[in-house]
């Protein structure tokens, strides 16, 4: 399953938290269209660098349903963000 | 049958390594060890036939014997070497560094946490096997100018899980301490 939501989170200077929730699967609906429009240009793409078009986008298929928890986290005393993909 | 003897030694280590021996007894044939009835007898009776031939100790035989009847806890597989050794395979690769720089402008130490499905891991590595070959030599040729001897062209889809494995047993601390700054680095898998 492809992750659907992307929490940001960020302190500042006064310890204020400030949370995003961004939606991907909203990303993920408005970049659809373009990917089936890029389609030819991107299996020519990879017929010119000798990669096998149905192999990259299954190995790019599981790079983004891999994402899923994945989380960063950079904590200073004067600031800190943090991202975590759902 | 100093050789033997050596072997045998190992059977304290764990019973890996005693189903490989067994194996190479020709007593353990790959599969579970049965505890019960005919199989349990078979094993016994050829562990008394190498003591009487004078292959192993008496010693010997009853650490068999009593490694025999101990049930195992670990799955067996035509490969005796894929032996599972029950440890949970590892989901995530984490990397933790602690930082304090010192200096007038000290403001406290900066903390990273990183967590990697190492499901990435392995799409990454797939990804690494579509690089193609004039890319990977170009990649080849600047790491080794920088003084980093990896062959990018040796990662492959089907060394995938073996390198996934390896990254499991992976444990890196690094602890530098110079006049102003401490750095504390830990990469594992959890």
């Amino acid at each position: 399953m492809i992750p659907f939501v992307a929490v940001v989170s960020l302190r500042n200077n006064d310890s204020r938290t400030f949370r995003f929730w961004i939606p991907l699967f909203l990303i993920w609906l408005l970049l659809l269209p373009l990917v089936v429009l890029l389609s030819p240009f991107i299996f020519i793409a990879c017929l010119v660098c000798c990669v096998n078009p149905f192999r990259g986008v299954a190995v790019m298929w599981q790079i983004l349903t891999a994402l899923g928890d994945t989380d960063v986290e950079v904590e200073h005393r004067s600031a800190g963000m943090s991202f975590h993909i759902l | 049958m100093r050789e033997r003897t050596t072997k045998f030694e190992s059977i304290q280590t764990g019973a890996p390594h005693f189903a490989l021996l067994l194996r190479e007894a020709g007593i353990f044939d790959g599969r579970p060890l049965n505890h019960t009835g005919e199989h349990m007898n078979e094993h016994r009776r050829q562990i008394l036939q190498m003591l009487a031939e004078g292959k192993i100790s008496a010693d010997e035989a009853e650490r068999l014997i009593a490694a025999s009847e101990t049930p195992s806890s670990y799955s067996t597989s035509s490969d005796a070497a894929s032996i599972s050794t029950g440890k949970p395979r590892p989901k995530y690769l984490r990397v933790l560094v602690d930082a304090e720089e010192g200096g007038a402008t000290y403001d406290g130490p900066t903390r990273v946490n990183v967590r990697v499905p190492m499901q990435l891991l392995r799409a990454g590595v797939r990804l690494a096997g579509l690089i193609p070959a004039q890319a990977l030599n170009r990649a080849n040729q600047a790491m080794q100018e920088q003084g980093v001897p990896i062959d990018l062209s040796q990662i492959k889809p089907e060394n995938l899980e073996e390198l996934v494995e390896q990254l499991s047993e992976l444990t890196v601390d690094v602890d530098q301490k110079d006049a102003g700054a401490k750095v504390k680095v830990r990469v594992f898998c959890e």
